[in-house]
């Protein structure tokens, strides 16, 4: 780690604030990955207007087939516009961060960081693999009561689930010991690791829409009334 | 016609509500009464149409809830304890992204609501008190000018201040005789205060049933409450009249006992004068006591 460390503190490419802001970033992306990525998830949101995941949802005037109907183009909706997200944050970034290592830009000022940090939060944005395997749809079909299905469902999603963090992990320890000239060939590795990730992701949401035709929707069994409620026979 | 429900069953594993009908005429406030554990909110979710899968049926104004089922919900508003919307949304958000759903919804009506009942309309629902999420959700329901509200403990968050108003804002809702509010709490005092019905859902192991339905009037027409001696709680409860008392309370100094109203004159040997003195209306909560505990020793 020390060797990291001197390696990166006399690579005259990483300053050491901006070492320290990469780690502090990447450490704050592992852990607050999920924070980070809400802005995303709001616009996204906002698009697709029902999540499907609040009890509201299912107290609104739309019949099953409606809801299915906008269930399932929610799903298609939102692997377009995370592919749309990750391929272009990739190839921005990949240009952008390689100008910024291969010494193309001299300086630290703030115009050329911005787009690593945003390329950096747009890496998070693998999150985004989340909203498009389906978080919702996995809401949704939890509310089965076909405990079966519900496991089976729910296996899929946490495959790409914990694919993610690893993911986010394997960064980490990429972008720590990176300098100036292996950089390009961590951003391949990490540009390698997102599409994979991202393929099983896809593929993902092409099962759970086909498993959403075949499953039909059962009850809402969501949170229920906390009982901080006293029995009511208890206080006479 | 107001509001039908229709032989709701709905079962989980280990506990069951059965057949619950009843009809509720436009106009009324129904109280749902029972103990924690009885199927309240249960029905009352089985009623929002959260359970599509339930045995029976539920309409409101001939649109049933199975064939129906967006004119039925369309006629429906909610207001619950705990909010059922997103809390990383504000209340102006909820208005447009729900308000769509709904022909009738307003969403002029609903910001100044939000406005009167001095909920912040820019602010993530996660940031509003408890009492603030309800008022919230009332003016939602306002706005869309439903004609059946559903409330699950919507009292037990507010403070007595607001709670008042809030009791006083249900029986203005209901006024115009358009509207029917079916509301559940644990407040009893205050749901008596309120309710022109009463449904009283009784857990008998694991299948809960309705127990009485009717008006709050007759329900309390049908019992007494004898106050007396312990001595005369012992000859009550050992005398042949025993089985007419629904239950009681045994303790030193004073007792007393529930009786069906027709049970008062055969218990009349058994009792002093001063006993007969203090025969009274029996409350909601003290039926609903008794008829859970039957005879208990305080």
């Amino acid at each position: 780690m020390r060797d990291i460390i001197r390696r990166q503190m006399n690579n005259n490419l990483c300053h050491p604030l901006f070492f320290a802001f990469k780690l502090a970033l990447m450490a704050g992306i592992i852990f607050f990955g999920g924070t980070m990525a809400i802005p995303f998830s709001v616009v996204l949101t906002a698009f697709s207007n029902i999540n499907f995941d609040t009890r509201a949802d299912y107290m609104i005037p739309l019949t099953m087939k409606e809801r299915l109907g906008r269930l399932r183009l929610m799903v298609i909706y939102r692997t377009l516009v995370g592919t749309i997200v990750i391929v272009s944050a990739v190839l921005w970034g990949r240009y952008t961060t390689i100008s910024f290592l291969q010494g193309r830009v001299k300086d630290y000022s703030l115009w050329y960081l911005i787009p690593v940090v945003l390329f950096l939060f747009c890496l998070n944005a693998s999150t985004v693999v989340e909203q498009c395997e389906g978080v919702e749809v996995k809401h949704f079909v939890a509310y089965n009561a076909d405990g079966y299905k519900k496991r089976r469902f729910l296996s899929i999603s946490g495959v790409t689930y914990w694919l993610v963090y690893i993911y986010y992990i394997a960064l980490f320890v990429m972008f720590i010991s990176m300098d100036g000239s292996s950089g390009d060939r961590f951003l391949m590795k990490a540009g390698v690791f997102m599409i994979v990730t991202y393929a099983v992701a896809v593929l993902c949401t092409i099962v759970n829409i086909g498993l959403l035709r075949r499953i039909s929707i059962g009850d809402y069994h969501g949170t229920e009334t906390p009982s901080l409620i006293a029995d009511a026979t208890a206080g006479i | 016609m107001g509001f039908i429900c229709d032989g709701i069953t709905k079962s989980y594993k280990d506990f069951r509500i059965e057949d619950i009908r009843f009809e509720l005429p436009k106009g009324y406030v129904l109280g749902v009464i029972g103990r924690n554990g009885s199927g309240k909110s249960t029905l009352l979710n089985a009623l929002l149409g959260l359970f599509p899968g339930m045995s029976g049926d539920a309409a409101i104004d001939g649109m049933s809830l199975k064939n129906s089922p967006k004119e039925y919900k369309e006629g429906l508003a909610f207001v619950l304890n705990t909010t059922p919307f997103s809390m990383l949304d504000t209340p102006k958000q909820i208005g447009l992204n729900y308000g769509i759903y709904y022909k009738s919804f307003s969403m002029e009506t609903y910001c100044s609501l939000l406005k009167k009942y001095e909920v912040p309309a820019n602010r993530w629902l996660s940031s509003l008190s408890e009492g603030q999420l309800v008022r919230q959700q009332i003016a939602f329901a306002l706005a869309h000018d439903a004609k059946v509200l559903v409330l699950d403990e919507p009292a037990g968050n507010l403070d007595v201040a607001f709670r008042e108003e809030f009791y006083r804002m249900l029986r203005t809702i209901v006024a115009d005789g358009e509207r029917t509010v079916i509301c559940s709490s644990h407040l009893m005092e205050e749901l008596e205060q309120i309710s022109d019905y009463i449904l009283y859902l009784k857990r008998e192991g694991e299948v809960s049933r309705v127990r009485y339905y009717g008006t709050a009037e007759e329900l309390r027409e049908q019992y007494r409450i004898i106050s007396c001696s312990a001595e005369a709680f012992e000859r009550l409860s050992q005398a042949e009249v025993a089985s007419e008392i629904v239950g009681g309370r045994l303790r030193e100094g004073h007792s007393e006992v529930l009786v069906k109203k027709e049970a008062i004159e055969k218990l009349g040997a058994y009792l002093t004068s001063e006993d007969r003195e203090s025969i009274r209306y029996a409350d909601l909560k003290e039926i609903m006591y008794y008829l859970e505990k039957g005879k208990v020793t305080a």
